[in-house]
């Protein structure tokens, strides 16, 4: 899916280097690393947004900075840390966003549409909330209609910057357990960049650390790291 | 009833309504004209007529301004707030309006024959309208707060209004007089022969508007988030910019600053329609934005035996209160 | 500068057509002969003073009491200012002023103007000049240091029921300050009439009253030769401010002017001295037709379309009746006040060509292209 191979990520000045690693679908990697480490440059070069230092990001064997604004956004959805609602924002409409890479000019949403909008709702079982608008629901709630959104946008991959930064024990646990049966039932590849060590080990995720003395991205797969020696690597 | 049908449903009604306003404006004025003169003022103009000439020349081009001023300030003022995700910007309050002013008073104060003809003065009204806004936008990327980029609206205003009465200083009387009557604002202005030209204008404004839809959907849930949904949000924040420019510069041009029209109208649509598709706000703030402004002018045609009251007043008298309604509704 | 040559504008428009609705009908309050026709002020002879009082226009109660004397031994009674007569000096601030104070051939005590740009006067123009006259500014924001400095007997404003800013004060430093209420005089010859202060202050009442006599006899003749005529052409006044236009009311100075010209002027039967207030709509519908247009406040038909491209569809418009006095305003404002039979004349001569006068005319002009 993702392939990262002999790369400097950085932006102005190198932060780490990649050796050799492929994310595939179905799976739910766990992003981890000290502040400052750069994560959040990590996840904006994986979108495009910045060149690597050195080496080529590749999606479907294809370098990223070759996608247009569209392409992009047909394969990569991405999520936010928090979404507050919009006022008169309804939870349908909110999910139907997903769909605007495919929609026409004027931005219809097809028979089609709405029925991958349904599908969404009902995937994270919310479907109940469709009619609520965006500033009444939950923390919890609202995280998970942004997960439908991003579903409803249809891609392979799916970006998560620290979704459970904000969210109670219980809303953390539900979040990252809905990725797990996404990424199983839609075979998507999701990364999560999380500061919560345990809800990832807990999770049973693959996991990205940055390494803090070699400086290198570090893949685990999961159920192979203890909290202890995570720490030891990464902070 | 589900949401999109009861809009559908409201949106019917006011289309409905429509025409009914239209004629309720039509036949306000205090000199009563009939029917029959409508009609024939249109199909079978007699220009000795006193009273086809008065529907002909007087009504029907107030008529059509103020549906045009009170459609398009009222879309322009949805634009702005879905841009800059700020319930309480619109042309008027950033300052685009005064653009408009600064270019017009520029150009009539000149007194080059060509700056001081209807197309100088709409062209100038335009690329003020055009220029301030990206002003504005370019002060959108520097400051977060709300309030702060409405501040920086109302010191731009300031500062125009401060050059244009250095301009004033300078200024042959005559011009100044010229000005002076312009900034007093009007419906009256334009002529029956140019509304197809002001018509025109508007209908390339309101198609492209139609382009704008989609990428405003995406804008409501923030500029991040619209770019990772595929828009260009860079092209589409000068595209409406550009559409604001045509509709609010044109209007100004023609009739003046009005006030408030803009900040108004897009709130009470989103209050009545409770939605944030924009094609249901963009037909509602049309539709509701020139009902506003044809029963203020209304109003003030049948007020006009007691008091006269100026169009600016008016829709200011009404709005500026709605704003202190805004303010208060998002404090608490 | 050019603002305040608007905001004067609008001061001497509504100098024309006065501020007021008022509608009550005023007399004068002592019946002496030496006032005929002004409301606003009268002059009595006393025994070693002259009575010299300023009516206020709107409650037509004295508002001050002068007592001028001829020297300052003389006691005067209380409540009276006293002003030594003849003048030295005096702070000249209205155009009606100085056109006044030109005709007595007495410019030369003027110390103060309020503008050298509305002065049409030559010789005030040619003291300006020299730095022996000094520009005040607008009424309302006129330095008291100024004022102080021209050491002036008198300061002359135009009246708006108030005391000159720091008028006490001015007043024991020596510079007695006057209301002029010529401007809300509404009768022609009652605006000219405020000669005759000027004549008794500057000690030139004579004068004053000759040259009163004639224009009034002047006025008169040209009254009686308008009255005789067949025709009456009819005519409307004014222009939009916004969407409003102002036209002289029924009573007030323009109208007054429109009737003694034997025009028939659409509004004449209003109430007031003021003005009226009528829709765009309301003025087409009842003067597309109309013959005449006075006083439209513009120079050419270019402007007039340019400030409202509908004037086009009146009649007036169309056959080149409309007649401005703006061509040379500055020497309209200073001598019409003073010479309302040349005003009226101008009026009779463009309203009936069929009399065939010869004389030019003397403030207004037909519209330019």
């Amino acid at each position: 899916m993702i392939d990262l191979n002999e790369i400097e990520i950085g932006y102005k000045k190198r932060l780490f280097s990649i050796e050799s690693i492929q994310l595939l679908k179905g799976k739910v990697y766990s992003l981890i690393g000290a502040n400052g480490a750069g994560k959040t440059t990590f996840l904006r070069s994986l979108q495009g947004n910045i060149a690597p230092i050195k080496g080529q990001i590749l999606i479907n064997n294809t370098e990223v900075k070759f996608f247009d604004r569209v392409k992009l956004s047909q394969t990569i959805a991405f999520v936010n840390s928090k979404f507050d609602g919009v006022d008169y924002l309804r939870v349908s409409d909110y999910v139907g966003l997903g769909r605007t890479p495919y929609t026409n000019a004027l931005g219809r949403l097809s028979e089609i549409d709405l029925k991958i909008v349904e599908n969404s709702l009902t995937e994270l079982n919310i479907k109940h909330l469709s009619n609520y608008f965006t500033t009444k629901l939950s923390d919890g709630e609202r995280q998970l209609a942004a997960i439908a959104r991003a579903i409803s946008q249809e891609t392979d991959i799916i970006i998560l910057d620290e979704p459970t930064a904000f969210l109670d024990y219980a809303n953390r646990k539900l979040v990252m357990k809905e990725m797990r049966k996404i990424a199983t039932d839609l075979q998507k590849c999701i990364i999560i960049s999380s500061h919560d060590l345990d809800l990832c080990i807990e999770s049973e995720t693959e996991i990205l650390v940055i390494n803090k003395k070699t400086k290198t991205l570090d893949h685990f797969i999961a159920n192979s790291l203890s909290k202890e020696k995570l720490i030891e690597i990464g902070f | 009833m589900t949401v999109a049908r009861k809009n559908k449903f409201i949106l019917l009604s006011l289309v409905l309504l429509f025409p009914i306003v239209c004629g309720l404006h039509l036949f306000a004025g205090e000199i009563s004209v009939s029917f029959s003169d409508f009609w024939n003022s249109l199909l079978n103009f007699n220009t000795d007529n006193t009273s086809q000439t008065i529907i002909r020349e007087f009504r029907i081009p107030r008529l059509t301004m103020g549906i045009l001023a009170g459609g398009g300030l009222s879309i322009a003022g949805l634009f702005m707030q879905t841009m800059f995700n700020n319930p309480l910007a619109g042309p008027y309050i950033l300052g685009i309006n005064s653009g408009s002013s600064l270019f017009v008073a520029f150009s009539v104060m000149t007194g080059i024959p060509f700056l001081t003809s209807n197309i100088g003065t709409i062209s100038s009204a335009l690329i003020g309208a055009f220029i301030f806004g990206l002003i504005i936008l370019s002060f959108s990327y520097l400051v977060k707060s709300h309030i702060s980029l409405l501040l920086i609206g109302i010191m731009l205003g300031s500062f125009t209004s401060a050059i244009v009465s250095i301009l004033q200083t300078m200024s042959e009387p005559n011009q100044l007089k010229l000005f002076t009557m312009w900034t007093m604002g009007s419906l009256q202005q334009v002529e029956f022969t140019e509304l197809p030209l002001i018509i025109l204008f508007f209908i390339v404004g309101i198609s492209l508007s139609l382009f704008m839809i989609k990428p405003l959907n995406a804008l409501v849930i923030g500029e991040s988030q619209a770019l990772t949904l595929g828009i260009h949000v860079k092209y589409v924040r000068l595209a409406l910019i550009s559409i604001t420019a045509i509709l609010t510069g044109i209007i100004t041009a023609y009739c003046g600053p009005i006030a408030f029209v803009g900040l108004a109208v897009p709130n009470i649509v989103k209050m009545i329609f409770k939605t944030q598709s924009h094609l249901t706000l963009l037909i509602g703030c049309f539709l509701i934005g020139s009902f506003f402004m044809l029963i203020c002018d209304i109003l003030i045609q049948l007020l006009e035996s007691t008091i006269h009251i100026p169009i600016n007043a008016l829709t200011s008298i009404i709005g500026a209160p709605f704003v202190i309604i805004i303010v208060l509704k998002r404090l608490a | 500068m050019k603002t305040k040559h608007i905001f004067y504008s609008i001061i001497f428009i509504s100098i024309l057509f006065g501020c007021s609705n008022n509608t009550k009908k005023k007399k004068p309050v002592n019946s002496n002969s030496i006032v005929k026709y002004a409301e606003n002020f009268s002059i009595s002879i006393s025994e070693n003073y002259i009575d010299f009082q300023i009516l206020n226009p709107e409650t037509n109660e004295v508002e001050k009491k002068y007592a001028l004397v001829k020297n300052d031994t003389i006691k005067v009674p209380e409540g009276y200012t006293p002003i030594l007569v003849p003048i030295k000096s005096v702070i000249a601030l209205s155009s009606t002023h100085i056109g006044m104070l030109s005709k007595l051939d007495v410019c030369k005590l003027v110390k103060g103007i309020s503008n050298h740009t509305y002065i049409h006067e030559p010789s005030i123009l040619d003291r300006y000049k020299k730095g022996e006259i000094i520009e005040m500014g607008e009424e309302n924001s006129i330095p008291v240091e100024s004022i102080i400095r021209s050491k002036s007997d008198l300061l002359i404003y135009s009246g708006f029921g108030k005391a000159f800013p720091h008028q006490e004060q001015l007043e024991k430093l020596g510079t007695i300050c006057l209301a002029n209420y010529d401007w809300k005089e509404n009768h022609p010859l009652g605006k000219a009439e405020w000669i005759k202060v000027f004549g008794y202050l500057t000690g030139k009442e004579n004068s004053a009253s000759i040259y009163f006599k004639i224009i009034e006899k002047d006025y008169l003749r040209l009254k009686k030769i308008a009255s005789k005529l067949k025709s009456t052409p009819n005519l409307f006044s004014g222009n939009l401010v916004g969407d409003i236009w102002y036209s002289p009311a029924g009573e007030s100075y323009n109208a007054i002017l429109f009737k003694d010209a034997k025009g028939d002027y659409k509004y004449a039967n209003t109430k007031g001295t003021g003005s009226t207030e009528n829709s765009f709509e309301q003025i087409f519908s009842d003067n597309v037709n109309t013959k005449y247009w006075f006083n439209p406040g513009v120079e050419s038909k270019k402007d007039l379309l340019k400030s409202q491209p509908k004037f086009k569809l009146f009649q007036a418009y169309k056959q080149n009746n409309i007649f401005s006095y703006t061509f040379s305003g500055n020497e309209f404002w200073e001598r019409s006040a003073i010479e309302p039979n040349h005003v009226l004349s101008d009026l009779i001569r463009i309203l009936h060509p069929e009399l065939k006068l010869k004389n030019k005319l003397y403030f207004y002009r037909t519209l330019s292209k």
